[in-house]
């Protein structure tokens, strides 16, 4: 009797990092493949506009069936199985605190640009958008073959959450789930993972969007805007010389001293998954609701500060005293908050989150002590403010680029 | 010279969001500030189960 040979072959053991790119158009249903060019970048004469999502610090594809059980009584064990739902994603850490990023991050905030900026808006846009993404590693042992993860139609459900620190760089985790596009034949409607036998070749390479300085990492500011961004005017006005707020456009703005630890800003929409009973991923998505936040740990105890954390307190001031006294009024007024940081790579510039009108929704707690100083945390959670446009309800987060 | 593009990614515009899905009408150098986020639809149409075929604006 002759054995069975084992197939233990570890060039085709994978490691090694990956690119993300939305592809423009999806490779056809009859060869769901991509056509790649000669650098592994996907070919744009066959799959038109890609965009490289940038420096990424991982990235993982996962794919989950709900297998369900057919039981008896009779049995010992299910005689049967069914496939209830299968669940695929793609999910990175970002690295490039950019706004074209941040945007496909989210989903639905909305991209705008200007002279010196580049912003992102949220809060009010419904409509998800889906789009193919694909996940692209070259394998160890050949540079031009690849290992490929794909997903035909996907959409962004993690929002991002940004970090103004010293402490670490600002990397943000997004993931993207597989819809099941029921146009595409079964069996290959929700994603492909292949890997390439022959080296990449011709073709029109897609450039990456690569770009280091984008990586933000440095302490930041939280300031109180009594006079807020109009719904026109969108964006926190800086003083070009301090990129403090302007005290022209936002009169008496009020600086929350001193952090410790990071200031985050915190974006993320819960997306609803529609299902149907004849595809086992979902059909469409759609936005239940979307939090943001600012929250920090400020170190100075000057009532004047405590009251915009607590929020709902009596502020007064006079000879001799100032005070925050609670209780009693039952109508809070939101107000307006920004997180400002100077750019790592450029101190001339910086970024801005905004969130237009807030609550303090965690109170404050310190503690009086030898040992520590009697920090407290706070967290801004964003309202709704319907008499703004629908897109940018929220708040805004921009940057400031070069003219 | 302006060209139709779709918009894949929400954008705003002179005040104005465009939402997925929605068509604009630009002018070159605008589009390319948002080419991320744009497919001109005015060179190959649509094609294959509602995606959409090549059209960046640089093209």
């Amino acid at each position: 009797m002759a054995g069975t040979a084992k197939d233990i072959q570890p060039t085709k053991i994978h490691q090694g990092p990956g690119d993300l790119w939305i592809i423009g158009t999806p490779p056809v249903d009859a060869t769901p493949r991509l056509v790649l060019a000669s650098d592994g970048t996907p070919d744009s004469a066959t799959h038109g506009t890609c965009v490289h999502l940038g420096a990424i610090n991982d990235c993982r594809f996962s794919a989950k069936p709900t297998i369900h059980n057919i039981e008896l009584d009779q049995l010992d064990a299910p005689f049967d199985i069914y496939l209830g739902e299968l669940a695929a994603q793609l999910e990175a850490t970002f690295a490039q605190v950019e706004m074209t990023k941040l945007s496909r991050a989210l989903g639905v905030g909305a991209y705008g640009a200007g002279s010196g900026y580049k912003q992102v808006t949220f809060g009010g846009l419904v409509v998800v958008p889906t789009f193919c993404l694909a996940a692209i590693s070259p394998t160890k042992e050949a540079a031009l073959k690849h290992v490929v993860a794909l997903l035909f139609k996907a959409a962004a459900a993690g929002g991002f959450q940004v970090i103004f620190g010293r402490g670490q760089a600002s990397l943000y985790k997004c993931n993207f789930i597989a819809l099941a596009d029921i146009g595409r034949t079964a069996g290959k409607q929700m994603f492909n993972v292949y890997r390439t036998l022959t080296d990449c070749a011709g073709g029109t390479p897609t450039a990456k969007s690569f770009v280091l300085t984008e990586t933000q990492q440095g302490p930041g500011d939280l300031w109180v805007l009594p006079d807020p961004p109009s719904n026109s005017e969108i964006r926190v006005t800086l003083d070009a010389a301090t990129l403090t707020p302007d005290a022209a456009v936002h009169a008496g703005s009020i600086h929350l001293g001193a952090t410790v630890g990071p200031i985050t800003l915190t974006v993320k929409p819960t997306i609803s998954l529609g299902k149907i009973d004849q595809a086992d991923g979902p059909v469409y998505v759609y936005v239940e609701k979307i939090e943001a936040s600012l929250e920090a740990e400020l170190s100075q105890l000057g009532v004047d500060k405590l009251q915009y954390a607590l929020g709902v307190g009596d502020y007064d001031s006079g000879a001799g005293f100032e005070q925050v006294s609670g209780g009693g009024v039952d109508q809070p007024v939101p107000f307006c908050v920004a997180g400002i940081a100077k750019k790592r790579s450029d101190a001339t510039k910086a970024i801005v989150g905004c969130l237009y009108r807030v609550m303090p929704t965690d109170g404050v707690e310190f503690t009086l002590s030898r040992k520590s100083p009697a920090t407290y945390k706070v967290k801004f959670t964003a309202l709704s403010d319907a008499t703004r446009t629908a897109g940018q309800q929220m708040g805004v987060i921009h940057e400031m680029i070069a003219v | 010279m302006t060209r139709t593009y779709r918009v894949t990614l929400p954008i705003q515009l002179n005040g104005r969001i465009y939402n997925f899905g929605q068509t604009v009408d630009l002018e070159l150098d605008q589009a390319l500030l948002y080419a991320h986020a744009l497919i001109a639809t005015d060179t190959q149409g649509e094609q294959d189960h509602g995606r959409y075929s090549e059209g960046h604006p640089a093209d």
